[in-house]
């Protein structure tokens, strides 16, 4: 995050007041059945708040990939987020969420 | 709506997801005034869909770890532990919801009882961890002669005092 930040002063993005400004979330039914999908063992409950802190590192990831990719697609010059500006920004973005 | 139905669980789950990833990235890379394209959502809901899988297996791990059933904030607080602003966002939501598990845990107060028989109390408290037999008669409170084979107490005075004993 540190990283990004550095490099995108230019480009004056700043992740998290586009991420506060966001209207539209990530359903928390949908990531309690993608969880519930993984869990091995079927003793194993997810709490409410939690469910809420999982949804809310979702919805962070989803933001920061188009955030970087969208700055890699302005480097570019060219005005559609494609395929290759994803592919880019993925190598750090996995280093950056564990 | 009836293709929807046709589909399996992981299907469902991948096709919703998707659905809520393309409405993000669209407002996002609009307030930056481009465009994203369908392959590009495509990826990103994948790679979510993928990491949140993953995010479920650790988190199931911790949880057993620390010898629980439940998943609890800590857990996926832990999952953010090498990310430092995501952790401090993370922290930051936190603290607007702790009031919840605190007023769960207002309900067993202790009732207020005169000081001269607080001692007393506590020592009858004991009393009923050790003798779970003798708890019915405790409880009525027959006459003070009961109450002074049970219990070790300087005051005979404070015999006449109910006792009020929590559960």
């Amino acid at each position: 995050m540190a990283r990004y930040n550095n490099e995108n002063d230019s480009d004056k993005i700043d992740p998290s007041t586009v991420a506060s400004e966001l209207k539209s979330n990530i359903k928390q039914d949908i990531i309690k059945e993608l969880l519930h999908g993984s869990f091995q063992d079927n003793k194993t409950k997810l709490g409410n708040e939690a469910l809420t802190l999982v949804v809310e590192i979702a919805k962070c990831l989803v933001t920061e990939t188009c955030l970087r990719a969208s700055s890699e697609a302005l480097r570019d010059g060219s005005d559609k987020v494609d395929f290759e500006h994803v592919e880019k920004c993925l190598p750090q973005l996995m280093l950056d969420f564990p | 709506m009836t293709l929807f139905e046709y589909l399996s669980t992981s299907e469902k789950v991948r096709s919703a997801l998707h659905r809520d990833v393309v409405a993000i990235c669209t407002e996002a890379s609009h307030c930056l005034g481009l465009e994203i394209t369908r392959p590009a959502t495509a990826i990103i809901a994948e790679l979510v869909f993928r990491k949140i899988s993953a995010y479920g297996l650790d988190l199931e791990a911790f949880a057993k770890h620390a010898k629980r059933s439940v998943i609890n904030q800590d857990d996926v607080k832990l999952l953010a532990r090498r990310n430092s602003s995501l952790r401090d966002r993370l922290n930051g939501l936190c603290k607007n919801t702790p009031s919840v598990s605190k007023d769960k845990r207002r309900k067993t107060t202790v009732p207020v009882v005169k000081p001269e028989s607080t001692r007393k109390e506590v020592d009858d408290e004991n009393q009923n961890k050790k003798q779970k037999v003798n708890m019915d008669d405790e409880f009525n409170l027959p006459g003070p002669s009961k109450v002074s084979d049970n219990m070790i107490t300087d005051d005979p005075d404070a015999d006449d005092d109910d006792i009020i004993l929590m559960d």
